[in-house]
């Protein structure tokens, strides 16, 4: 069965933490304490939505005086549709050790 | 002492940016300018990690753009392997691997230094599985070319840049 495209946990974790609040403008970091990614997982699938065209981004001041200009992500009309559609794809959950041992069993008897 | 560390890692982040596109330079600055904001030095650190993967799949996306030429550079370098392996001049296949590197470089500039390696290493994997050619070879041999496709795939994109001027131009 073909993988649904951003449907791994830590895509749906950064599509929920967008949803949380879509029209707001977030930055790299805020994304990272929402999702507990980390900045070389984080970017990537930042790159891969915005590639898709399910993301729109912006360069915005920093609150810090002095700092350069930081990178601003939100998802597009399309990216909020996509991402509403992907919170309500069933989870396709992993079978667990001892599920698998008990199928293996069953199977057995 | 923090704005050592700062400018070390504007350093190495522009370092790290001349590698890839003007296109996706702005990715490498996103993280770079998150990672001046936090205040812990580690996580700063941690932060512009980070940075190491997205830098390898975009030099990777980069590598493996224009990825139907791929295979015909490397063709190209069959037949101008075939050439000097198969002639007792050596100026033919020279003339054709430069040919070659020159138009590839023209009609697709990115990474050009990239068909002057596919055009030209199929001579030295020749000579190394065993295949000899009429002349003698001394050890290296085969990879003479090599200097020289660079230097064209360098005019060849002199060329684009010259053409690409003319047409805006006119």
């Amino acid at each position: 069965m073909p993988r649904q495209p951003n449907s791994s946990p830590q895509s749906l974790s950064l599509l929920r933490a967008f949803l949380a609040e879509p029209q707001a403008w977030h930055y790299g970091y805020s994304l990272s304490l929402a999702t507990h990614l980390k900045s070389g997982t984080l970017y990537p699938m930042l790159m891969r939505l915005q590639s898709q065209g399910l993301l729109e981004a912006r360069w915005g001041e920093s609150d810090t005086p002095g700092r350069p200009q930081r990178h601003l992500y939100r998802l597009s009309r399309a990216g909020l549709a996509a991402a509403r559609a992907a919170m309500l794809q069933p989870q396709r959950a992993r079978p667990s050790r001892t599920r698998l041992k008990l199928r293996e069993q069953g199977a057995m008897e | 002492m923090r704005r050592l560390e700062e400018r070390l890692l504007d350093t190495l982040f522009f370092a790290a940016s001349l590698s890839i596109g003007a296109e996706d330079r702005g990715w490498l600055d996103a993280v770079r300018a998150e990672s001046a904001v936090l205040p812990e030095r580690r996580e700063a650190w941690l932060w512009a990690a980070g940075a190491l993967p997205l830098l390898a799949r975009l030099l990777l996306r980069r590598l493996f753009s224009d990825l139907p030429v791929i295979p015909v550079a490397i063709a190209a370098g069959v037949i101008m392997a075939a050439v000097d392996l198969s002639s007792t001049e050596r100026w033919p296949a020279a003339l054709l691997s430069l040919a070659f590197t020159a138009a590839l470089s023209f009609a697709y500039p990115r990474w050009a230094w990239r068909w002057a390696f596919a055009v030209t290493l199929v001579l030295p994997l020749a000579v190394d599985t065993g295949i000899e050619g009429p002349y003698a070879n001394e050890p290296f041999d085969s990879y003479y070319k090599v200097p020289q496709a660079l230097l064209m795939a360098g005019v060849g994109v002199w060329l684009r840049f010259r053409w690409q001027r003319r047409r805006t131009a006119g």
